[in-house]
């Protein structure tokens, strides 16, 4: 039955894989606090959207205070925010490029983490997904700030996952391969056929893929599996 | 809220630590309590609680939203390696104060 007592937090919601993420969300019967640089594009009554820039430290501190205060509890927290630079070697890259992609993908999800944790801790409870890439195992040329800034992602993760592991948060990370999305789609057909060529399941990912494999780490049957890099299509 | 108000509060907020278990023993909020650095009977874990828990309580009973930052703190505490329960009312008045 569906009875939304339940809260996620999802970042990056307005398109792509994060909007796919709040829709199935809100049908499992969450209610879904989610944000994006942009206005918001889904219209539910268990959807309340944030314009919210999480590089901004401040505003992810008042983000998150205003949930507790609003939803009493976080069940689950999915980072999914986060920008992919077009592919420049790393002796091209600039440090506007590098700082763009590490305070997005790392300082965001950091920030996130660190609010929402301290919910999950007063709670005893929560799920905390954070979204890295396969990327950061396969090592494309041209991709080292977008592969660093992933990498580091599982750094946290694995770190948080123990530090919280005795009060019954588990941390996990979804690494996806290629997803069908407008950031993707921008690539180009060409190098999205080069890097679907280099997967172990040679096509690219579903949003309904992602999403199974999210809800498996968000389940609350899902107690003992923590600090975890889940790779969707690539065998590592 | 006064001096007497604040540590009332800083010391509900042990007492609940206690309740959930996140502290072994009591703790009283004195102005020489140590909260933070050595012969700090709290550990990382529930002192991210127990900041959590004063900030929820000063919000409620001041009406107003509290965010207690560390690196605030600090800048009422320079040159010490550990934090008092007096210097963490001194910032928390002025906190009240400035909004």
């Amino acid at each position: 039955m569906v009875n939304y007592n339940s809260v996620v937090i999802i970042s990056g919601t307005s398109r792509g894989i994060g909007k796919s993420l709040a829709e199935y969300y809100i049908n499992k019967g969450y209610n879904v606090y989610g944000c994006s640089r942009s206005k918001g594009t889904i219209f539910s009554d268990h959807y309340i959207h944030q314009e919210l820039d999480i590089t901004d430290e401040t505003k992810v501190i008042e983000w998150v205070r205003k949930i507790k205060r609003t939803g009493k509890r976080v069940d689950a927290l999915i980072c999914n925010a986060g920008i992919a630079p077009a592919n420049v070697l790393l002796s091209l890259t600039t440090s506007d490029i590098l700082e763009n992609v590490i305070e997005t993908n790392f300082y965001g999800t950091f920030f996130l983490c660190r609010e929402v944790s301290k919910i999950m801790l007063q709670q005893k409870y929560g799920r905390i997904v954070t979204f890295s890439s396969m990327a950061e195992s396969i090592l494309e040329e041209g991709t080292s700030a977008y592969s660093a800034s992933k990498s580091s992602i599982i750094c946290i993760t694995k770190i948080l996952a123990k530090e919280l592991a005795p009060y019954g948060i588990t941390c996990n990370v979804i690494a996806p391969s290629v997803v069908p999305t407008t950031i993707t789609e921008s690539l180009g057909e060409k190098i999205i056929d080069k890097v679907v060529s280099k997967l172990s399941v040679n096509r690219p990912l579903t949003m309904e893929e992602i999403c199974y494999a999210v809800n498996f780490f968000t389940s609350n049957e899902n107690s003992f599996i923590t600090g975890q890099v889940l790779y969707l299509g690539l065998v590592c | 809220m006064d001096e007497k108000n604040i540590l009332q509060i800083i010391q509900e907020a042990f007492n609940s630590l206690l309740r959930s278990g996140m502290i072994p023993k009591q703790i009283i909020a004195i102005p020489e309590t140590i909260v933070l650095g050595k012969d700090s009977e709290m550990d990382s874990i529930s002192l991210i609680t127990f900041f959590s828990e004063l900030e929820d309580r000063f919000s409620l009973a001041s009406g107003k939203e509290i965010f207690l930052m560390l690196n605030e703190i600090h800048e009422f505490n320079i040159e010490k390696s550990y934090l008092t329960v007096s210097v963490l009312v001194k910032y928390i008045e002025h906190f009240l104060n400035k909004q």
